[in-house]
């Protein structure tokens, strides 16, 4: 009779064989865990359900909030998330490049547009229309609600979307006319907050992103390209919208949604994976469903630093 | 006069009389793993912070007029919570009646309401289309983006506290010392303020001192309905977005600092004087 412990010794050796005979993605049960903008909510999770069909060894894991939040829980408080997706590709060099870097490249897979949305109860909802919006959101007694400029990406492109309207209708004071409508009691740090505030009638118009006015079912005004942040073709007229926010005054930018993979990760291969659905077609077909612009191919920085695998999804994000 | 003496007088005072000292060790043991389990963590983050870093947060005026806010709010939702209160929890203590259960139920369910949702159903009723809040504002009256807004979004989560440690405290006054005082010639009001409240009184402070604590911590139902102008907790959470932990974080021990101050003489103050002590 063996001792127990050399048994156990044993039961362990034949566990070990076991295993490297197995293929590998079976053997390691892994959670991917994914730190991602609020807006994005909606088809990440469809994404997910899609990722945990192909590997169902794996169970992905993904937590929302407002972009620059995610980024500094991965930086600030140490939190071990594998991926990040924010709403603002700067967000990722801004925080995530620093010292110690988080992340070495990311990839731009998403376009978004700003908009406002309202209801059927909202102050002039039954004239208002993408022309004549500006007037109409500076009249006297509307209640206009938006997401914080200092905190929130959001909350900033707002005001240079306004900006940008300004100088595009030729109409001198429009963005303090607008602005006077959406006071500090109108804001939070993220505008998804307000939505509820927008339904039970507290204010009449949310500036949003076009996607969520898709996902709630919102009626939201379909504004022109030229200011609405929406086409990376633009980059060059929206740096004339500036916002002056508490972090400097910052200039229009596309909106374009960015992953990258957090370095350290202990799930890398499956986190690779989950970027190549997310950029492939599947992944691009989810996002369109849910009101996002299009993205093939997607944009990337730092293209040499990407898995290999990855490059061949992806272009050099053009110089601007 | 001897230390022994002294220090046997102490000692009495430890080991009150006549329980058995294995109880106490143990009550002692049990509680101390809760007790480092509350208070490590708060220690922890207040060894983030040097006095240099506290003084830097304490001079910005965003966050002395945030906390300062949050004490003020937090004083009136204590105060209307005592108001309203603890009439109902001496109804609920004093009075039988069918569907009582259900009343007492009620009283606990915002405790059991997520904040979000409790935040949503006030707007629900208090916004600018709500069943109060439309009539109010034509007096005036506004809960978006204002201090009653705060108030109202703090009372709503806390004042739970206040009507049941004032429930308790009713319920353990002996009804036959209020039918003696009525014996003894004092009308119902007056056996009420001078006998059953003086004897509650114990119970009452400590539910205000809850709801008052509550309040000043209070974000989820206040963030729906007010942000700007920012309670502590608002402020605390925009630090962290804009500069970080670190910022945030003293912030955060200062308000601390400030509640465990308030909290301290609050306690002193329940504690103290009333007939409690005599009659007992």
């Amino acid at each position: 009779m063996k001792p127990a412990w050399q048994m156990s010794y044993a039961a362990l050796a034949l566990m070990g064989a076991a295993m490297t005979c197995l293929p590998a993605p079976a053997a390691t049960p892994a959670t991917l865990s994914i730190f991602a903008a609020g807006t994005l909510a909606v088809p990440f999770r469809a994404i997910n359900a899609l990722f945990e069909k192909q590997h169902p060894d794996v169970t992905v894991q993904a937590q929302f909030g407002g972009s620059v939040m995610m980024a500094k829980r991965i930086t600030d408080l140490h939190q071990d998330a594998d991926l990040l997706a924010v709403a603002d590709y700067s967000v990722i060099p801004k925080y995530m490049f620093g010292n110690p870097p988080h992340a070495s490249w990311y990839a731009g897979f998403a376009r978004n547009a700003i908009t406002f949305v309202y209801t059927d109860k909202s102050k002039y909802a039954g004239e208002i229309n993408a022309q004549n919006w500006y007037k109409v959101l500076a009249r006297p007694g509307v209640e206009i609600g938006r997401s914080n400029p200092d905190t929130d990406p959001s909350g900033y492109q707002t005001v240079q979307l306004l900006n940008l309207a300004e100088k595009y209708y030729n109409a001198p004071g429009l963005e303090q006319k607008v602005l006077a409508n959406a006071p500090l009691a109108n804001m939070r740090d993220t505008e998804t907050a307000l939505i509820s505030a927008l339904q039970l009638g507290q204010i009449d118009y949310l500036a949003i992103y076009r996607s969520d006015a898709l996902q709630h079912h919102l009626k939201f005004l379909d504004l022109p390209a030229r200011i609405n942040l929406s086409d990376p073709a633009e980059s060059a007229a929206y740096k004339q919208g500036i916002a002056h926010t508490k972090n400097g005054d910052l200039a229009g930018k596309p909106i374009v949604y960015a992953i990258s993979m957090v370095d350290g990760s202990k799930n890398a291969d499956w986190a690779e994976k989950y970027v190549a659905l997310l950029l492939g077609p599947q992944g691009q077909g989810v996002m369109k469903d849910n009101g996002f612009g299009e993205f093939s191919p997607a944009y990337a920085v730092h293209v040499a630093a990407m898995p290999a695998a990855l490059r061949k999804l992806v272009k050099p994000w053009p110089a601007s | 006069m001897t230390g022994e003496a002294a220090a046997g007088r102490l000692w009495r005072r430890w080991a009150a009389p006549s329980q058995p000292s294995g109880l106490y060790l143990l009550c002692w043991f049990l509680g101390t793993v809760l007790l480092a389990f509350l208070v490590i963590p708060l220690v922890a983050l207040a060894l983030t912070q040097s006095g240099a870093s506290l003084a830097g947060v304490a001079r910005m005026a965003d966050v002395r007029d945030a906390i300062t806010l949050s004490l003020e709010c937090a004083f009136l939702s204590a105060a209307v919570a005592a108001l309203a209160g603890v009439p109902l929890a001496y109804g609920l203590a004093r009075t039988a009646f069918p569907g009582k259960g259900v009343i007492a139920a009620l009283v606990d369910l915002p405790l059991a309401v997520p904040h979000t949702v409790a935040g949503i159903a006030l707007l629900m009723v208090f916004g600018r289309q709500g069943f109060f809040g439309e009539p109010l504002q034509t007096v005036g009256l506004k809960f978006w983006g204002t201090v009653a807004g705060v108030v109202i979004a703090m009372l709503f989560v806390s004042a739970p506290y206040t009507v049941n440690a004032a429930r308790i405290g009713f319920e353990a006054v002996d009804p036959r010392l209020e039918k003696i005082a009525r014996t003894l010639g004092l009308g119902p009001w007056r056996t009420f303020f001078r006998v059953t409240l003086p004897l509650a009184r114990r119970s009452i402070m400590t539910g205000v001192t809850l709801t008052y604590a509550r309040s000043i911590s209070e974000f989820g139902a206040v963030i729906i309905l007010v942000y700007y102008p920012m309670t502590a907790p608002v402020k605390i959470y925009e630090l962290f977005l804009r500069f970080g932990l670190e910022q945030s974080a003293a912030a955060a021990v200062l308000l601390l600092i400030v509640s465990l101050s308030l909290f301290i003489a609050l306690r002193t103050l329940a504690q103290r004087g009333g007939p409690i002590r005599e009659n007992r």
